[in-house]
């Protein structure tokens, strides 16, 4: 029981349909079989192995991902979905995935993975724009958002192409070495260090023209 | 500066691809020692890197809206 009791610790918009669920839901139905405890323990012992493990894997790197996939999407409620469907996959492979020498790059390669199709979906990008120019509008009423240099960074990312934002968020913020950029952006280690590269002279270069028109 | 250009008053035109390698501690060692060498003594390749170092704590200091925090 304490393994469910554990999801109340999970954000609220987590909590509601948690990566966890295939193993609640299994937990209910042990329980509607035979309300006995031992029974229950038993059988949420047997259908869930590495679940602890699991939990703390999504403790360590949840913030991490949903950080990205907002960054990447520019959508918070897209940035949600994108991380629950993120660590049900992990969920799904998690017996091979904390055998990997990098579970973290492999990570961030099933949500960049996901954020590409996303945005791919999205057509040119264009709800995206429309998303961040919400986001810009909101934080403009809001007095604890007024953080000029915070919009000009956002807005910034959000003129790179979907792959070069990846490389630059998941090396600057994330802190992936190259080798961890490539498996996590399914590309050769040079093409890490050119799209790098890449994505940090565009950000400069768009960031110092931003500040010039501000 | 363009994004090709290399940094215009470096004695070795150190590139900036070069430069993005070596902060990113993917060169090649004998490189990378030789470059760190260099670039203690090269105002324009430190510049181009304390620009890289200023974008790096920008985007570091993005914070997630409030409601992806669970807060």
């Amino acid at each position: 029981m304490g393994q469910f009791m554990s999801l109340l610790r999970l954000p609220a918009w987590l909590r509601t349909t948690s990566p966890l669920w295939p193993i609640q839901l299994l937990a209910t139905e042990a329980e509607t079989a035979d309300s006995s405890s031992a029974v229950r323990t038993e059988v949420a012992g047997a259908v869930a192995p590495g679940l602890d493990d699991f939990e703390a894997f999504f403790t360590r790197h949840e913030r991490e991902v949903v950080g990205y996939l907002w960054r990447m999407t520019g959508e918070e409620q897209a940035a949600r979905d994108l991380t629950q469907e993120t660590f049900l996959r992990t969920w799904q492979r998690f017996d091979q995935v904390r055998a990997y020498d990098q579970p973290k790059a492999w990570l961030f390669r099933v949500a960049t993975h996901l954020a590409l199709n996303h945005l791919r979906d999205q057509a040119t990008g264009a709800k995206a724009r429309q998303a961040w120019s919400q986001c810009e509008h909101a934080t403009q009423s809001d007095p604890a958002m007024r953080i000029v240099n915070q919009d000009a960074v956002l807005q910034t990312l959000q003129t790179l192409s979907p792959r070069d934002r990846a490389a630059l968020v998941l090396h600057s913020i994330y802190g992936l070495t190259c080798a961890e950029l490539a498996r996590s952006l399914g590309i050769s280690r040079s093409a890490a260090k050119v799209t790098l590269w890449r994505a940090r002279e565009r950000f400069r270069t768009q960031h110092q023209r931003s500040e010039e028109r501000s | 500066m363009t994004i090709t250009d290399a940094a215009p008053t470096c004695s070795l035109q150190i590139t900036s691809q070069t430069l993005s390698t070596w902060r990113a501690d993917d060169l090649p060692t004998r490189e990378a020692s030789l470059l760190a060498a260099h670039v203690g003594e090269c105002a324009s390749c430190q510049a181009h890197l304390a620009a890289y170092d200023k974008m790096d704590s920008l985007l570091r200091a993005q914070t997630l809206p409030q409601g992806l925090t669970g807060n």
